[in-house]
């Protein structure tokens, strides 16, 4: 019988067929791969670049690279996600809409969406051991979600983990700023929210920031929010409330 | 599975601290220890075998700018995660924007296989493609997918039991 056992999350419990997609998956790696590859800057651009050369070539060009990417930060402002690649851009008027057509992704696991201040932080051990930061946030508007005048979002402290340019939450977040949040579910308790994306509220109601769980915000194919400096808050809650249907 | 052991994940586990370090023979260990994973699975996912090559190349240049950032947990992941966020998109974009062939399988050694492989994985939508290949092919555990995917764990679950069972319709086996 091949298909007696269930899949599991263990490897050394695949079911029969599990192997066998398994195996024929590691048929690619009879695929001959490229003698080297040659690290630059504009790499990232190139659309099609067919480069085979040593390891010793890379290693000059990457060591290029280290010095590069150690003095880039010293020119970004120190605002969690700030360099120009997490912001989209162009993104206004009917071209709004269709950026959020990535969001149906995110609004189906999202049960809650609000905008809100954050009012206080702290660290929070957790029954399971683990680390989790607790924020009380001030609600002004639920787009979606249980109406509540304060919410407090309990999420894994994932700082002590791999994190990516700075992104954690702790270096994101601050006390007195407005955010929407765009919360998803924790499976194993409706009081724990793990927050997808954090999109910071300026003053003037322009967004500029955003905070996607813990890694950057790329804009490519994630089922992100895509946020310009010329989007406003307004903007973008008459926008999610239509495509919420309110 | 092929992919890494644990010794190994532990060798590129130090090798990415060594490289934020600065110690740039470390991008060697990395290079000959996991470019195989990452190509491969940017080949099982684009199809195409230059975009593969631009997907490991991109990987690198993300490892080497990010580096620093690696502070402990399972490399694979990790390095999975900058494929999936920066490399493979990237280039899948690159292609939209050019308008350029889905499919670039030439007859070479090896690449009938892979035609073989991509055929089997035909019925699947892309995020399912991802995730049986992050979960079969790079071993990943289904909280990491999540992570790297940005959805939750029970999500990629039934999305990855769903993907299981159109495939075992396409094998003729239901």
């Amino acid at each position: 019988m091949i298909f007696s056992k269930k899949s599991s999350d263990n490897a050394d419990n695949r079911t029969e067929f599990e192997i066998l997609i398994s195996d024929k998956l590691r048929k690619l790696e009879t695929v001959s791969m490229p003698d080297g590859i040659a690290i630059n800057a504009n790499a990232a651009k190139a659309k099609r670049r067919r480069i085979s050369t040593s390891l010793s070539h890379t290693l000059v060009a990457a060591a290029c690279l280290m010095l590069l990417v150690i003095a880039f930060p010293l020119f970004l402002p120190r605002t969690g996600i700030t360099s120009e690649m997490d912001i989209a851009p162009g993104i206004k008027d009917e071209s709004f809409l269709q950026s959020l057509h990535p969001l149906n992704d995110v609004f189906d696991m999202s049960d809650y969406v609000a905008v809100g201040t954050v009012v206080s932080m702290k660290d929070q051990a957790g029954d399971d051991g683990r680390n989790y930061i607790v924020i009380e946030v001030n609600v002004e508007d639920t787009i979606k979600g249980k109406v509540s005048n304060v919410a407090t979002i309990k999420l894994l402290d994932t700082s002590d983990s791999f994190s990516l340019n700075d992104c954690t939450l702790k270096n994101f977040l601050e006390n007195g700023a407005r955010y929407v949040f765009i919360t998803l579910p924790s499976e194993k308790s409706n009081t724990v929210l793990n927050i997808f994306q954090a999109i910071k509220v300026n003053k003037d109601g322009s967004l500029i920031q955003q905070y996607k769980n813990e890694l950057p915000s790329l804009f490519d194919s994630n089922p992100s929010l895509l946020i310009d400096q010329k989007t406003t808050l307004e903007g973008l809650i008459a926008a999610l409330r239509q495509r919420l249907g309110k | 599975m092929c992919v890494l052991d644990s010794s190994t994940e532990d060798i590129c586990g130090q090798a990415i601290k060594r490289l934020a370090r600065g110690d740039m023979d470390a991008l060697s260990d990395i290079y000959q220890h996991m470019s195989r994973l990452i190509y491969t699975t940017a080949y099982a996912i684009t199809e195409n075998r230059q975009d593969a090559e631009d997907v490991l190349q991109d990987t690198l240049i993300e490892i080497v700018r990010y580096c620093k950032d690696y502070k402990k947990g399972s490399p694979k992941a990790w390095v999975i995660t900058l494929t999936r966020h920066n490399a493979i998109d990237n280039v899948k974009k690159r292609k939209h924007e050019a308008n350029l062939d889905d499919h670039d399988v030439s007859e070479e050694y090896g690449d009938l296989e892979a035609l073989e492989v991509f055929d089997m994985l035909r019925p699947l939508e892309e995020k399912e493609r991802r995730i049986v290949v992050y979960k079969l092919y790079t071993g990943l555990k289904f909280e990491e997918i999540a992570r790297v995917m940005h959805m939750t764990k029970s999500a990629v679950e039934k999305k990855y039991q769903r993907a299981i069972l159109k495939l075992r319709e396409k094998e003729g086996l239901i």
